[in-house]
């Protein structure tokens, strides 16, 4: 490619904005690290001004929220069994609707994704969901957090758009051997698809991890024990609904402060995405979800 | 001389596959007897009791006519079911009996498939329906209450959703019966699992989806009240609609909902195009892949997070007040309590949260871009904007424009209620802070306006329907990328 003078250093301004706005990003996360490591007398020490990381790191904060009778502990098996359950059934139920609706010789199959695309459209909005989770005897259940989250029309679309695209030879040739339909499907399709199931298995998982508002809903302060770990942090920084007061108080007095405390307890709230991150991010890469955006 | 394809197959499987269907019908229709039986049909709600009683015990009040007695706090009370309703509950069962009987005729001594009572089926299926509607809908249909009073049906009595379900298995099974060919489970056998594995979601569909669609368009033109239930409460045409475009805070909801959606609108598409730009001109792939995998981060996290992390430097001990304070001798400046700063600081911490995100979409794009266009051009002598403004620009018009298209298409729901439900101060939750989705948990849920939170539900589904319809074609039509 022939590069000119302008090329290079328009190149070098590109390079410098891109590495400004990844810095833009890192930063706020590690300052949040620093602050939930900071002694009660650094931070005094400094007048509350840390540009990273304090000098005598203390993880107190930590064996605070980890404590005894400890809210966060729990918060945190809920939201991970939530992430699981709800992934799981999730992905399987989608993945099996997507791949019948690919075959094209499935009778019934227009009609029923017309019935899909209704839901896309139309669901019912946040009262009328309320009250048929009540009639449901759902709320304050563990199962009101999984069960209507289960089936999404968007996944099912790109499961099948992502099934249509294999190549066919594979399946025919398998047909010829005399393999059924769901072998086809366990065997043939499924071990061709670990993209569109890794990407599509991440997004539900980090929405069920980053969930709170529907626990908020339908999860009172006598059922604390359902609380996933984003509704206990959202609690501790924006009382939303009114919750007593002393279930969110893990406000240390001494050695660290209540802001390094809270800090920490975002750390909790973010760290397993940034674990599981690198496993997926290979996948969007590549472009799967690309067919996820243009369905 | 319908009978010829039938030839095909030969008799003995034909016979048998007519066997089989009228076996799975049977267990069908059984089915639906069963849930109706045993499952509640009708709510007698007077004052505070409640009384559920199951088809079964509708059944039984007939030798009492109609009289069933329940106890009260102890106390032993009289209540009589409305003639209809028995009439009901004879036909619901009646009817998939003689259905039954008469097909196993048919199936057993004539060896076919008959048609005739798959459309009676379909038809009782029907009426049942309708009837589901007037009674819970007509304000002529009458009962009485304890006291001897006539009321309302609907006042003192709730059809169950599973009536419904009822009167759907009965169309459903009429249909199998008059549609489906014996010799076309030949077919669907090989996807026999199949259908078996649809039932799942499709149960899940209309429990979350299709079942809330359908309270929030009977609410929506209802004034609804606590005491009164769904059912119960009165029906007010459109007042409801009425009121949402008539009442100056209403309008300003929702003035403010669309107000933020462009704003949103407008945040999520300059700066991902801008760094999407960026990024396609670093040459060292190594390079850009670092970087790419860093500014994705934030778009994983929740709002939760997101929120957490920057009141570590806006709150009145967060960084940049320590620094005003303590380096430059200012006042504290609460940002979070602002009025006027509220909206600057969610869009800029969305663009924060969604900027490196929001540049996968026009990367790809990018990538489609023929790299010998940009030697002709530096050939021709085109500098470096010229080969920007004639070259890449062009390439990204078409996502461009459908996504600016599909974000019209949403304005009603695009203002981003659950952030501002974190972000929301006391200082801005009766102003700034208001959108639909907002209003829809602080008052909506909160202080029981059903009626009023299922028309606004309602419109913005509406509303959000013919948008999408209409952007999809438009999208279609403009640069070939449709919505599916």
């Amino acid at each position: 490619m022939i590069r000119g003078k302008g090329d290079k250093i328009f190149e070098g301004v590109c390079i410098a904005l891109a590495v400004l706005l990844a810095i833009l990003c890192l930063y706020p996360l590690l300052y949040t690290f620093g602050v939930s490591i900071v002694s009660e007398a650094e931070w005094a020490g400094r007048n509350g001004i840390l540009i990273l990381f304090p000098t005598h790191p203390t993880f107190v904060a930590y064996q605070k929220i980890f404590g005894v009778g400890s809210y966060v502990l729990k918060a945190l098996g809920v939201s991970l069994l939530r992430a699981v359950v709800g992934t799981v059934t999730s992905v399987v139920i989608n993945a099996l609707v997507g791949y019948i609706l690919s075959r094209d010789n499935f009778p019934g199959k227009q009609i029923y994704i017309y019935f899909l695309l209704f839901t896309i459209f139309f669901s019912g909005g946040l009262i009328p969901n309320y009250l048929v989770n009540k009639e449901l005897n759902l709320l304050n259940n563990f199962w009101v957090m999984i069960l209507p989250n289960i089936v999404s029309a968007w996944n099912i679309l790109i499961f099948k758009q992502f099934f249509l695209g294999l190549p066919k030879e594979v399946e025919e040739a398998a047909i010829i051997d005399g393999i059924g339909e769901l072998g086809l499907f366990l065997r043939i399709v499924l071990p061709l698809s670990t993209p569109v199931v890794a990407s599509i298995g991440l997004f539900t998982m980090v929405g069920h991890w980053n969930s709170w508002f529907d626990v908020m809903i339908y999860i009172d302060q006598a059922h604390s024990q359902l609380w996933t770990l984003q509704y206990y942090i959202m609690i501790n920084f924006n009382n939303l609904s009114q919750v007593d007061s002393t279930v969110i108080d893990i406000n240390a007095g001494g050695s660290v402060n209540q802001l390094t405390t809270r800090m920490a307890l975002t750390i909790v709230g973010f760290v397993p995405i940034l674990c599981i991150y690198p496993f997926f991010q290979k996948f969007f890469k590549d472009g799967v979800y690309m067919g996820a955006v243009k369905g | 001389m319908k009978e010829m394809k039938v030839d095909q197959i030969p008799q003995k499987r034909l016979e048998g596959y007519i066997r089989l269907k009228f076996i799975l019908l049977s267990i069908l229709i059984l089915m639906g007897v069963a849930i109706f039986l045993f499952t509640d049909y009708i709510a007698f709600t007077y004052n505070a009791m409640t009384v559920k009683l199951s088809g079964a015990e509708v059944l039984g009040s007939i030798p009492y006519s109609g009289s069933v007695l329940f106890l009260f706090y102890g106390e032993l009370m009289e209540i009589f079911v409305p003639t209809y309703t028995i009439v009901f509950a004879i036909l619901n069962v009646a009817v998939p009996v003689i259905y039954i009987a008469y097909n196993a005729f048919a199936t057993f001594k004539q060896k076919k498939s008959d048609k005739i009572s798959g459309y009676i089926l379909i038809g009782y299926g029907a009426v049942l329906v309708i009837f589901y509607v007037i009674l819970l809908t007509g304000n002529f249909v009458k009962a009485e209450d304890p006291d001897g009073q006539i009321l309302t049906f609907y006042k003192l009595y709730e059809l169950k959703a599973t009536f419904l379900a009822y009167a759907l298995i009965l169309v459903l099974t009429g249909a199998i019966q008059s549609f489906v060919r014996p010799e076309s489970i030949e077919g669907v056998k090989r996807y026999l699992f199949f259908y078996a594995v649809l039932i799942i979601p499709t149960i899940l569909i209309l429990l979350f989806n299709v079942y809330p669609s359908l309270l929030q368009t009977i609410l929506a033109f209802k004034n609804y009240k606590l005491s009164d239930g769904i059912w119960g409460s009165v029906w007010n045409g459109l007042d409801n609609f009425r009121y949402i475009f008539s009442d100056p805070k209403m309008l300003m909801v929702i003035w403010q909902t669309i107000y933020l959606s462009v704003l949103r609108l407008i945040a999520g598409v300059i700066p991902p195009v801008i760094f999407a730009l960026v990024f396609y001109h670093i040459t060292n792939k190594y390079v850009r892949g670092a970087i790419q995998t860093i500014v994705y981060i934030p778009h994983f996290f929740s709002w939760v997070v997101i929120y957490a992390v920057l009141s570590n430097f806006l709150t009145p001990n967060g960084l940049i007040n320590n620094v005003l304070v303590n380096v430059f001798h200012a006042d504290k400046i609460d940002f979070l309590s602002r009025q006027d700063l509220f909206y600057p600081i969610m869009i800029w911490s969305s663009i924060w949260k969604e900027v490196g995100w929001g540049t996968i979409l026009y990367t790809a794009s990018l990538m489609g871009v023929d790299k010998t266009l940009y030697e002709a051009a530096a050939i021709d002598g085109a500098g470096v904007f010229t080969k920007l403004w004639k070259i890449t620009l062009p390439a990204l018009v078409p996502v461009l424009v459908y996504q600016v298209i599909m974000a019209i298409g949403n304005i009603l729901k695009g203002a981003g209620g659950e952030q501002i439900l974190i972000f929301a101060t006391s200082a801005v939750r009766e102003n700034k802070a208001l959108v639909i989705d907002t209003w829809l948990y602080w008052e909506g849920l909160k202080d029981i306006k059903y009626g009023l939170s299922a028309a606004i539900s309602f419109v913005q589904a509406v509303i959000g329907f013919f948008m999408v319809i209409g952007a999809h074609k438009l999208s279609k039509k403009l640069v070939g990328i449709g919505a599916w």
